[in-house]
Protein backbone atom coordinates (compact mmCIF):
# COMPACT_ATOMS: atom_id res chain seq x y z
CA UNK A 1 0.00 0.00 0.00
CA UNK A 2 1.56 3.44 -0.85
CA UNK A 3 -0.63 5.26 1.26
CA UNK A 4 -2.32 4.62 4.30
CA UNK A 5 -6.00 4.79 3.26
CA UNK A 6 -9.03 2.96 2.94
CA UNK A 7 -10.42 1.14 0.60
CA UNK A 8 -12.38 4.82 -1.04
CA UNK A 9 -9.53 6.40 -0.59
CA UNK A 10 -11.17 7.69 3.28
CA UNK A 11 -8.93 7.78 6.39
CA UNK A 12 -10.05 6.18 9.56
CA UNK A 13 -9.92 8.27 11.98
CA UNK A 14 -11.96 6.20 14.83
CA UNK A 15 -8.13 4.03 15.29
CA UNK A 16 -6.65 7.25 16.54
CA UNK A 17 -6.74 6.59 20.10
CA UNK A 18 -3.80 3.51 19.54
CA UNK A 19 -0.68 3.87 20.87
CA UNK A 20 1.47 5.38 18.56
CA UNK A 21 5.21 3.79 18.34
CA UNK A 22 8.12 5.24 18.76
CA UNK A 23 9.98 2.61 16.39
CA UNK A 24 13.24 4.56 16.57
CA UNK A 25 13.67 4.30 20.09
CA UNK A 26 12.64 0.29 20.42
CA UNK A 27 14.93 -0.24 17.23
CA UNK A 28 17.62 1.63 19.69
CA UNK A 29 16.72 -0.20 22.61
CA UNK A 30 17.17 -3.43 20.51
CA UNK A 31 20.61 -2.52 19.17
CA UNK A 32 21.82 -1.91 22.89
CA UNK A 33 20.63 -4.95 24.36
CA UNK A 34 22.03 -6.98 21.49
CA UNK A 35 25.12 -5.31 22.09
CA UNK A 36 25.22 -6.13 25.77
CA UNK A 37 24.65 -9.90 25.13
CA UNK A 38 27.55 -9.67 23.15
CA UNK A 39 29.85 -8.67 25.30
CA UNK A 40 28.94 -10.56 27.98
CA UNK A 41 29.24 -13.55 25.71
CA UNK A 42 32.58 -12.76 24.58
CA UNK A 43 33.45 -12.20 28.45
CA UNK A 44 31.97 -15.63 29.42
CA UNK A 45 34.47 -16.69 26.71
CA UNK A 46 37.51 -15.60 27.94
CA UNK A 47 36.25 -16.50 31.66
CA UNK A 48 35.88 -20.14 30.11
CA UNK A 49 39.38 -20.13 28.87
CA UNK A 50 40.60 -18.87 32.19
CA UNK A 51 38.55 -21.84 33.68
CA UNK A 52 35.76 -19.52 35.72
CA UNK A 53 32.60 -20.08 35.86
CA UNK A 54 30.44 -17.96 33.11
CA UNK A 55 28.10 -15.11 34.75
CA UNK A 56 24.76 -15.79 34.55
CA UNK A 57 23.41 -12.08 33.76
CA UNK A 58 24.19 -8.09 34.40
CA UNK A 59 25.72 -7.37 37.60
CA UNK A 60 25.23 -3.98 38.70
CA UNK A 61 27.93 -2.60 40.79
CA UNK A 62 26.68 -1.36 43.81
CA UNK A 63 28.83 -0.19 46.56
CA UNK A 64 30.17 -2.31 49.10
CA UNK A 65 27.42 -2.14 52.07
CA UNK A 66 28.54 0.18 55.09
CA UNK A 67 25.48 0.45 57.76
CA UNK A 68 24.05 -1.89 60.01
CA UNK A 69 20.84 -3.87 59.18
CA UNK A 70 18.21 -1.57 60.70
CA UNK A 71 14.75 -1.58 61.63
CA UNK A 72 12.02 0.06 59.06
CA UNK A 73 11.17 3.28 60.38
CA UNK A 74 7.44 3.44 59.47
CA UNK A 75 5.01 1.18 59.94
CA UNK A 76 4.49 -0.86 56.47
CA UNK A 77 0.99 -0.44 56.13
CA UNK A 78 0.00 -3.32 53.92
CA UNK A 79 -3.36 -3.09 54.41
CA UNK A 80 -4.13 0.50 54.19
CA UNK A 81 -5.50 0.06 50.62
CA UNK A 82 -7.51 -2.93 51.72
CA UNK A 83 -11.23 -3.34 50.04
CA UNK A 84 -10.70 -0.20 47.80
CA UNK A 85 -11.04 -0.04 43.99
CA UNK A 86 -8.08 2.07 42.01
CA UNK A 87 -7.46 2.88 38.79
CA UNK A 88 -4.48 1.38 37.38
CA UNK A 89 -2.16 4.30 36.06
CA UNK A 90 0.35 1.93 33.75
CA UNK A 91 -1.53 -1.48 32.89
CA UNK A 92 1.00 -4.37 31.21
CA UNK A 93 4.29 -1.68 32.03
CA UNK A 94 7.10 -1.74 34.50
CA UNK A 95 7.71 0.17 37.22
CA UNK A 96 5.15 2.37 39.76
CA UNK A 97 1.72 2.56 39.31
CA UNK A 98 0.54 -1.60 38.69
CA UNK A 99 -1.20 -3.40 41.18
CA UNK A 100 0.18 -4.91 43.96
CA UNK A 101 3.38 -3.63 46.18
CA UNK A 102 5.92 -1.55 44.69
CA UNK A 103 9.44 -1.68 45.89
CA UNK A 104 10.73 1.82 44.84
CA UNK A 105 14.17 1.11 45.82
CA UNK A 106 14.39 -2.48 43.63
CA UNK A 107 11.59 -1.19 40.98
CA UNK A 108 9.71 -4.01 41.81
CA UNK A 109 5.98 -4.94 42.39
CA UNK A 110 5.15 -7.61 43.81
CA UNK A 111 1.75 -9.44 43.89
CA UNK A 112 0.83 -10.11 47.53
CA UNK A 113 2.14 -9.51 50.75
CA UNK A 114 3.88 -12.29 51.51
CA UNK A 115 5.97 -11.79 48.77
CA UNK A 116 6.62 -8.31 49.22
CA UNK A 117 7.76 -9.48 52.71
CA UNK A 118 10.21 -11.62 51.84
CA UNK A 119 11.73 -9.15 49.47
CA UNK A 120 11.87 -6.42 51.79
CA UNK A 121 13.54 -8.51 54.24
CA UNK A 122 15.83 -10.20 51.56
CA UNK A 123 19.81 -9.47 51.24
CA UNK A 124 19.47 -8.37 47.56
CA UNK A 125 17.29 -5.33 49.12
CA UNK A 126 19.73 -5.34 52.01
CA UNK A 127 22.18 -4.42 49.48
CA UNK A 128 20.63 -1.80 47.64
CA UNK A 129 20.10 -0.04 50.60
CA UNK A 130 23.86 -0.38 51.49
CA UNK A 131 23.21 -1.74 54.34
CA UNK A 132 24.84 -5.60 55.62
CA UNK A 133 22.68 -8.30 57.15
CA UNK A 134 24.15 -7.94 60.64
CA UNK A 135 22.11 -6.51 63.30
CA UNK A 136 23.50 -3.54 65.44
CA UNK A 137 24.25 -5.36 69.28
CA UNK A 138 22.49 -2.82 71.90
CA UNK A 139 24.32 -2.11 75.09
CA UNK A 140 23.14 -2.54 78.81
CA UNK A 141 23.15 1.48 78.83
CA UNK A 142 20.54 1.40 75.95
CA UNK A 143 18.20 -0.91 77.22
CA UNK A 144 18.20 0.61 80.52
CA UNK A 145 17.77 4.59 79.06
CA UNK A 146 15.31 2.56 77.08
CA UNK A 147 13.34 1.11 79.97
CA UNK A 148 13.77 4.70 81.65
CA UNK A 149 12.32 6.19 79.09
CA UNK A 150 9.29 4.36 78.48
CA UNK A 151 8.61 4.12 82.39
CA UNK A 152 8.49 7.83 81.80
CA UNK A 153 6.13 7.41 79.24
CA UNK A 154 3.43 4.67 80.81
CA UNK A 155 3.86 6.71 83.80
CA UNK A 156 2.53 10.10 81.73
CA UNK A 157 -0.10 8.15 79.92
CA UNK A 158 -1.51 6.58 83.07
CA UNK A 159 -1.63 10.15 84.31
CA UNK A 160 -3.46 11.71 81.63
CA UNK A 161 -5.82 8.32 82.36
CA UNK A 162 -6.56 9.34 86.20
CA UNK A 163 -9.95 9.96 86.67
CA UNK A 164 -10.87 13.15 89.06
CA UNK A 165 -14.73 12.92 88.89
CA UNK A 166 -15.06 16.73 90.47
CA UNK A 167 -12.67 18.06 87.48
CA UNK A 168 -14.69 16.44 85.20
CA UNK A 169 -17.86 17.40 86.54
CA UNK A 170 -16.76 20.70 86.07
CA UNK A 171 -15.62 20.36 82.66
CA UNK A 172 -19.15 19.04 81.77
CA UNK A 173 -21.10 21.80 83.38
CA UNK A 174 -18.16 24.47 81.90
CA UNK A 175 -18.99 22.75 78.28
CA UNK A 176 -23.34 22.89 78.78
CA UNK A 177 -22.88 26.24 79.58
CA UNK A 178 -21.08 27.14 76.54
CA UNK A 179 -23.40 25.63 74.66
CA UNK A 180 -26.18 26.99 75.75
CA UNK A 181 -24.71 30.35 75.44
CA UNK A 182 -23.76 29.78 72.46
CA UNK A 183 -27.60 28.91 71.10
CA UNK A 184 -28.78 31.86 73.35
CA UNK A 185 -26.80 34.54 71.29
CA UNK A 186 -27.45 32.70 68.19
CA UNK A 187 -31.71 32.81 68.44
CA UNK A 188 -30.87 36.78 69.45
CA UNK A 189 -29.06 37.27 66.54
CA UNK A 190 -31.74 35.55 64.60
CA UNK A 191 -34.31 37.66 66.12
CA UNK A 192 -32.53 41.05 65.68
CA UNK A 193 -31.92 39.89 61.56
CA UNK A 194 -36.11 39.64 61.63
CA UNK A 195 -36.67 42.43 63.02
CA UNK A 196 -33.92 44.44 60.95
CA UNK A 197 -35.81 42.84 57.71
CA UNK A 198 -39.25 43.73 58.59
CA UNK A 199 -38.28 47.56 59.09
CA UNK A 200 -36.55 47.55 55.64
CA UNK A 201 -39.38 45.67 54.48
CA UNK A 202 -41.83 48.96 55.71
CA UNK A 203 -39.62 50.96 54.28
CA UNK A 204 -40.01 50.09 50.65
CA UNK A 205 -43.89 49.67 51.55
CA UNK A 206 -43.97 53.45 51.30
CA UNK A 207 -42.40 53.56 48.21
CA UNK A 208 -45.12 51.22 46.96
CA UNK A 209 -48.12 53.58 47.83
CA UNK A 210 -46.98 55.90 44.49
CA UNK A 211 -47.12 52.52 42.27
CA UNK A 212 -50.50 51.68 43.88
CA UNK A 213 -51.32 54.42 43.72
CA UNK A 214 -50.66 54.31 39.93
CA UNK A 215 -51.99 50.98 39.55
CA UNK A 216 -49.47 48.61 39.25
CA UNK A 217 -48.71 46.75 42.53
CA UNK A 218 -46.00 44.31 41.51
CA UNK A 219 -45.84 40.53 40.47
CA UNK A 220 -45.38 39.22 43.59
CA UNK A 221 -47.52 38.42 46.63
CA UNK A 222 -49.21 41.16 48.08
CA UNK A 223 -49.42 39.57 51.78
CA UNK A 224 -46.83 40.48 53.91
CA UNK B 1 19.84 -13.48 57.24
CA UNK B 2 16.39 -12.12 58.54
CA UNK B 3 15.99 -15.75 60.37
CA UNK B 4 19.75 -16.55 60.82
CA UNK B 5 21.72 -16.63 64.14
CA UNK B 6 23.57 -13.93 64.99
CA UNK B 7 27.37 -14.61 64.04
CA UNK B 8 29.24 -15.07 67.39
CA UNK B 9 26.61 -16.29 69.40
CA UNK B 10 27.27 -19.29 72.26
CA UNK B 11 25.86 -22.66 71.23
CA UNK B 12 23.07 -23.57 74.11
CA UNK B 13 22.55 -27.07 74.91
CA UNK B 14 25.25 -28.08 72.50
CA UNK B 15 23.18 -26.82 69.56
CA UNK B 16 21.41 -23.19 67.63
CA UNK B 17 19.84 -21.70 70.35
CA UNK B 18 16.69 -21.28 67.74
CA UNK B 19 16.79 -25.04 67.57
CA UNK B 20 15.34 -24.69 71.54
CA UNK B 21 11.73 -24.02 69.32
CA UNK B 22 10.60 -27.17 68.04
CA UNK B 23 11.19 -27.42 63.93
CA UNK B 24 7.70 -27.24 63.37
CA UNK B 25 6.91 -24.02 65.28
CA UNK B 26 10.03 -22.25 64.24
CA UNK B 27 9.23 -22.62 60.72
CA UNK B 28 5.62 -21.23 61.55
CA UNK B 29 7.18 -18.37 63.35
CA UNK B 30 9.17 -17.94 60.35
CA UNK B 31 6.48 -17.99 57.94
CA UNK B 32 4.21 -15.51 60.22
CA UNK B 33 3.42 -11.78 59.25
CA UNK B 34 4.76 -10.49 62.40
CA UNK B 35 7.95 -12.44 62.50
CA UNK B 36 8.10 -10.66 58.55
CA UNK B 37 6.97 -7.34 59.24
CA UNK B 38 7.41 -6.68 63.11
CA UNK B 39 10.41 -8.90 64.10
CA UNK B 40 13.03 -7.60 61.28
CA UNK B 41 16.22 -6.27 62.73
CA UNK B 42 15.51 -5.99 65.80
CA UNK B 43 18.01 -5.34 68.55
CA UNK B 44 17.48 -6.00 72.64
CA UNK B 45 16.87 -2.25 72.66
CA UNK B 46 14.07 -1.74 70.69
CA UNK B 47 12.84 -5.45 71.65
CA UNK B 48 11.25 -3.83 74.75
CA UNK B 49 8.73 -1.94 72.60
CA UNK B 50 7.89 -5.15 70.80
CA UNK B 51 7.42 -6.97 74.07
CA UNK B 52 5.47 -4.10 76.09
CA UNK B 53 3.27 -4.61 73.12
CA UNK B 54 1.91 -7.99 73.77
CA UNK B 55 -1.10 -8.37 74.66
CA UNK B 56 -0.70 -12.00 76.26
CA UNK B 57 1.40 -15.05 76.82
CA UNK B 58 1.63 -18.65 75.41
CA UNK B 59 2.66 -20.54 72.51
CA UNK B 60 0.45 -21.28 69.65
CA UNK B 61 -3.67 -20.54 69.48
CA UNK B 62 -6.47 -21.88 66.97
CA UNK B 63 -4.68 -23.13 64.46
CA UNK B 64 -1.04 -23.92 65.31
CA UNK B 65 -0.67 -19.94 64.61
CA UNK B 66 2.28 -18.39 66.57
CA UNK B 67 1.59 -16.15 69.20
CA UNK B 68 3.63 -12.48 69.18
CA UNK B 69 5.47 -13.73 72.29
CA UNK B 70 6.73 -16.67 71.12
CA UNK B 71 8.06 -14.97 68.31
CA UNK B 72 9.85 -12.28 70.52
CA UNK B 73 11.26 -15.58 72.39
CA UNK B 74 12.52 -16.75 69.33
CA UNK B 75 13.99 -13.04 68.44
CA UNK B 76 15.85 -13.42 72.02
CA UNK B 77 17.09 -16.32 71.15
CA UNK B 78 18.40 -15.54 67.63
CA UNK B 79 20.15 -12.22 68.49
CA UNK B 80 21.24 -13.54 72.16
CA UNK B 81 21.47 -10.76 74.28
CA UNK B 82 24.21 -10.59 77.01
CA UNK B 83 22.90 -11.76 80.62
CA UNK B 84 23.05 -8.07 81.88
CA UNK B 85 20.18 -6.96 79.93
CA UNK B 86 18.36 -9.68 80.29
CA UNK B 87 18.54 -9.29 84.21
CA UNK B 88 17.36 -5.65 83.74
CA UNK B 89 14.22 -7.13 81.94
CA UNK B 90 13.53 -8.85 84.36
CA UNK B 91 13.71 -5.86 87.02
CA UNK B 92 11.37 -3.92 84.82
CA UNK B 93 8.27 -4.91 86.93
CA UNK B 94 5.55 -2.79 85.44
CA UNK B 95 6.07 -4.19 82.29
CA UNK B 96 4.77 -7.47 83.11
CA UNK B 97 4.98 -9.02 79.76
CA UNK B 98 8.31 -8.21 79.16
CA UNK B 99 9.03 -9.64 82.73
CA UNK B 100 7.23 -12.92 81.54
CA UNK B 101 9.27 -13.01 78.54
CA UNK B 102 12.55 -12.72 80.09
CA UNK B 103 11.64 -14.83 82.50
CA UNK B 104 10.93 -17.67 79.76
CA UNK B 105 14.18 -16.81 78.23
CA UNK B 106 16.36 -17.25 81.30
CA UNK B 107 14.72 -20.37 81.97
CA UNK B 108 15.71 -21.66 78.61
CA UNK B 109 19.29 -21.09 78.09
CA UNK B 110 20.51 -19.91 82.01
CA UNK B 111 22.42 -22.43 83.53
CA UNK B 112 20.37 -24.19 86.32
CA UNK B 113 21.79 -21.96 89.58
CA UNK B 114 21.25 -18.63 87.84
CA UNK B 115 17.64 -19.77 86.83
CA UNK B 116 16.75 -20.16 90.64
CA UNK B 117 18.60 -17.43 91.34
CA UNK B 118 16.67 -15.20 89.27
CA UNK B 119 13.51 -16.45 88.86
CA UNK B 120 13.02 -17.20 92.48
CA UNK B 121 12.13 -13.35 93.46
CA UNK B 122 9.58 -13.33 90.92
CA UNK B 123 7.43 -16.06 92.85
CA UNK B 124 6.25 -12.75 94.85
CA UNK B 125 4.67 -11.10 91.79
CA UNK B 126 1.29 -11.33 91.86
CA UNK B 127 0.34 -9.86 88.56
CA UNK B 128 -2.03 -11.07 86.13
CA UNK B 129 -1.29 -12.18 82.71
CA UNK B 130 -3.35 -13.08 79.65
CA UNK B 131 -2.25 -16.88 78.32
CA UNK B 132 -3.63 -17.90 74.79
CA UNK B 133 -3.69 -21.17 73.70
CA UNK B 134 -5.37 -23.34 71.72
CA UNK B 135 -8.52 -23.49 73.39
CA UNK B 136 -8.82 -20.00 74.11
CA UNK B 137 -7.31 -17.14 76.80
CA UNK B 138 -7.29 -18.22 79.85
CA UNK B 139 -6.05 -16.23 82.96
CA UNK B 140 -3.20 -16.78 85.45
CA UNK B 141 -0.52 -15.09 87.31
CA UNK B 142 2.95 -13.87 87.24
CA UNK B 143 3.82 -16.61 89.91
CA UNK B 144 2.00 -19.37 88.54
CA UNK B 145 3.72 -18.87 85.43
CA UNK B 146 7.31 -18.61 86.85
CA UNK B 147 6.12 -21.58 89.03
CA UNK B 148 5.53 -24.11 85.81
CA UNK B 149 8.84 -22.45 84.14
CA UNK B 150 10.89 -24.05 87.43
CA UNK B 151 8.62 -26.86 87.98
CA UNK B 152 7.31 -28.22 84.72
CA UNK B 153 9.49 -29.99 81.71
CA UNK B 154 7.68 -28.11 79.17
CA UNK B 155 4.41 -25.66 79.81
CA UNK B 156 1.73 -27.76 78.72
CA UNK B 157 0.17 -24.47 77.35
CA UNK B 158 3.02 -23.31 75.73
CA UNK B 159 4.15 -25.30 72.77
CA UNK B 160 7.70 -25.33 72.90
CA UNK B 161 10.84 -27.46 74.03
CA UNK B 162 12.33 -26.50 76.97
CA UNK B 163 13.26 -29.64 78.61
CA UNK B 164 16.56 -29.74 76.90
CA UNK B 165 17.53 -27.29 79.95
CA UNK B 166 17.00 -30.25 81.91
CA UNK B 167 18.73 -32.66 80.19
CA UNK B 168 22.18 -32.06 81.35
CA UNK B 169 21.00 -32.39 84.77
CA UNK B 170 21.44 -35.90 86.38
CA UNK B 171 19.46 -35.37 89.30
CA UNK B 172 16.45 -35.84 87.34
CA UNK B 173 15.67 -39.37 87.97
CA UNK B 174 15.81 -38.61 91.78
CA UNK B 175 13.27 -35.52 91.24
CA UNK B 176 9.79 -36.25 92.43
CA UNK B 177 6.32 -34.77 91.69
CA UNK B 178 6.50 -31.74 94.65
CA UNK B 179 3.89 -30.78 96.72
CA UNK B 180 4.31 -27.26 97.83
CA UNK B 181 6.59 -25.05 96.23
CA UNK B 182 9.21 -24.52 99.10
CA UNK B 183 9.76 -28.62 98.92
CA UNK B 184 10.68 -27.89 95.77
CA UNK B 185 13.27 -25.18 95.24
CA UNK B 186 14.62 -26.34 98.64
CA UNK B 187 15.57 -29.31 97.54
CA UNK B 188 16.64 -28.29 93.72
CA UNK B 189 19.40 -26.04 94.33
CA UNK B 190 21.25 -28.41 96.42
CA UNK B 191 21.17 -30.98 93.75
CA UNK B 192 22.34 -28.15 91.22
CA UNK B 193 25.07 -27.54 93.43
CA UNK B 194 26.03 -31.33 94.40
CA UNK B 195 26.15 -32.17 90.60
CA UNK B 196 27.93 -29.21 89.91
CA UNK B 197 30.90 -30.83 88.37
CA UNK B 198 28.27 -32.76 85.46
CA UNK B 199 25.72 -30.22 85.53
CA UNK B 200 28.97 -28.12 84.50
CA UNK B 201 29.83 -30.21 81.82
CA UNK B 202 27.14 -30.17 79.70
CA UNK B 203 26.79 -26.33 80.03
CA UNK B 204 30.75 -25.45 79.68
CA UNK B 205 31.03 -26.67 76.54
CA UNK B 206 29.60 -23.80 74.61
CA UNK B 207 32.64 -21.98 75.98
CA UNK B 208 35.34 -23.44 74.10
CA UNK B 209 35.91 -22.15 70.41
CA UNK B 210 35.22 -25.09 68.54
CA UNK B 211 31.29 -24.26 69.47
CA UNK B 212 31.24 -21.16 68.76
CA UNK B 213 28.02 -21.35 65.89
CA UNK B 214 29.89 -20.81 62.18
CA UNK B 215 27.49 -19.29 59.90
Amino acid sequence: MADKGGAYGTKASDTDFRKKWDKEEYAERARKKDQEEKERMQENENRMKQGKKPLKGRRDDLPKPTELMKQREAPLELDKNLGKTMVVQNPGGRGPGQPGFYCEACNRTYKDSVGYLDHINSRAHLRVLGQTTRVARSTLAQVQARIAFLREKTKAASAAKAFDFDQRLAEVKAKEAALREQKKAAKKAEKEKARLELINDTAVDQDDDMSKLMGFGGFGTTKK
Amino acid sequence: MANTTVSGALAIHGQNPQFLVETIIRNRIYDSTYWKEHCFALTAETLIDKAIETRYVGGVYSNQRPTQFICLVLKLLQIQPEKEILVEYLRADEFKYLRALAALYIRLTFRAVDVYELLEPLLKDYSKLRLRDVSGFHLTYMDEFVYNLLTEERESELEQEQKQKQEPQPGREQRQKPHTKQVTLRRWVPICFEKSVEVAVGLKIPFTQSQYLSR
